[in-house]
């Protein structure tokens, strides 16, 4: 990496966010670098030339409850939360995270109780609408444990998803445990100004 | 080419200053993204937002359980965010606004604090970043959802405290499963009487067992509180322009 912070991407392909190009050389943020030092690439998305300028950032929330108590989980129970895309939208990670919420149903959840569930705490897909057609984002619900990180521990999308302007972008969750639930997924990105 | 403070920056080292892309002039220059200008690193620069003290005692008066367009002013120069970090007692919730005439929120709604704030250990990097113009505002609107006040029941020489009015007592753990039966309380202090005790444990919503006894006199409506501290970081550089 020169001091302009250029390298060739990792693919040693071209860009897909500008047209094709004979010089993939292209610009990486160097803040990443300090995250997980030589495992970087493994962590980083593929296509690494997000572009800074273009993007608008965005967090786009799906609640379960944190905001909107009437909409709480109650034990083993599915819900839906909608977002639609008002503009072209790049998601490059996925966090979430889930609580019980008081006052929890009996039994207590710990281990050995009978009834009990403790981890995982749920699990949810992704249901991308486009036009008359839904498709989803994994095969069947994958569970927390498996597909969402913490701000503190972010899963980063190996290669960004883009999402266009007018889809809706909904979140499938479903309690997996005997007690009330509050959830919220966050998926972090951009709009394309 | 000059920056808004007289400065002249380099050229782009690809498209030399043209803003195109060399290679493809039906598109902008994907090194310096139309700008013209060569990469600016930044100066390393961190704005904290508080503290802030949410269900909490300050200067003899009660603060709430949120507080909206919290600002701070971007004064120095202009400011590419690139990691958002927190130290909390307890989790809260969180809305960023850019802080222009319009407060353009970055979210739909308040996300929790777990979901979009790291720490220094373990930061939150955004890999969009966003530029906060010079003399503009970061602008936050916070919920605590963990502390709490009220008044309670509490006998001189006893340490158990009963639940009056407000609260609730928290029962719950902090996020994540596996959930442990341990509720954020323990080991947090709550003012009680305008004196800071330790809780012990939370037995429930409605009572809870401090560390020592309560040495304060005999009262069945005694003010307490039990506060969250709130501390975010806006880590980023600073920008010559």
């Amino acid at each position: 990496m020169d001091t302009n912070f250029l390298i060739r991407s990792k693919a040693g392909v071209p860009s897909p966010w500008v047209r094709a190009q004979r010089n993939p050389k292209v610009r990486v943020s160097p803040f990443l670098y300090a995250q997980e030092q030589l495992y970087n690439g493994l962590f980083l998305p593929e296509v690494r030339d997000l572009p800074s300028k273009a993007l608008r950032l965005v967090f786009h929330t799906f609640d379960f409850g944190f905001t909107d108590p009437t909409r709480i989980l109650g034990p083993y129970n599915e819900d839906y939360f909608n977002i639609p895309m008002g503009k072209n939208t790049l998601f490059w990670a996925i966090t979430g995270l889930s609580i019980p919420a008081p006052p929890s149903t009996t039994p207590t959840p710990a281990t050995g109780n009978v009834g009990a569930q403790i981890s995982p705490a749920l699990q949810f897909n992704f249901l991308q609408g486009h036009g008359d057609v839904v498709s989803q984002w994994s095969n069947k619900p994958i569970t927390d444990i498996e597909g969402l990180g913490t701000a503190q521990d972010p899963m980063f999308f190996r290669s960004p998803v883009l999402v266009p302007t007018g889809d809706t972008i909904t979140a499938d969750v479903q309690n997996m445990g005997n007690v009330n639930l509050k959830a919220q997924i966050v998926l972090h990105g951009g709009e394309f100004i | 080419m000059s920056n808004g403070n007289g400065q002249q920056q380099a050229p782009c080292p690809l498209c030399h200053g043209t803003r195109v892309n060399p290679y493809n002039t039906n598109s902008v220059c994907p090194v310096c993204e139309g700008t013209g200008n060569a990469y600016d690193p930044g100066r390393e620069y961190t704005y904290e937002m508080g503290p802030l003290i949410l269900n909490g005692l300050v200067g003899g008066a009660a603060t709430p359980n949120a507080q909206n367009a919290v600002s701070l002013q971007i004064n120095r120069a202009p400011f590419r965010w690139m990691f958002l970090l927190k130290q909390s007692t307890f989790p809260f919730t969180i809305q960023i606004k850019d802080g222009t005439d319009s407060h353009n929120p970055f979210s739909n709604q308040q996300v929790h604090s777990d979901n979009i704030a790291g720490n220094g250990t373990h930061p939150m990097p955004l890999l969009t970043p966003f530029v906060f113009g010079k003399t503009t505002y970061i602008e936050a609107d916070f919920t605590d959802l963990g502390g709490a006040q009220g008044t309670a029941g509490v006998t001189n020489g006893s340490p158990t405290v009963t639940l009056n009015a407000g609260g609730p007592f928290n029962t719950s753990p902090f996020t994540g499963a596996p959930y442990s039966n341990t509720p954020m309380w323990n080991g947090n202090t709550i003012t009680i009487a305008g004196v800071n005790y330790v809780i012990s444990a939370v037995t429930s919503q409605n009572q809870l067992t401090l560390a020592m006894n309560y040495a304060g006199a005999t009262a069945a409506a005694a003010a307490f509180y039990v506060p969250n501290n709130i501390r975010v970081a806006f880590k980023g550089v600073e920008l010559s322009s």
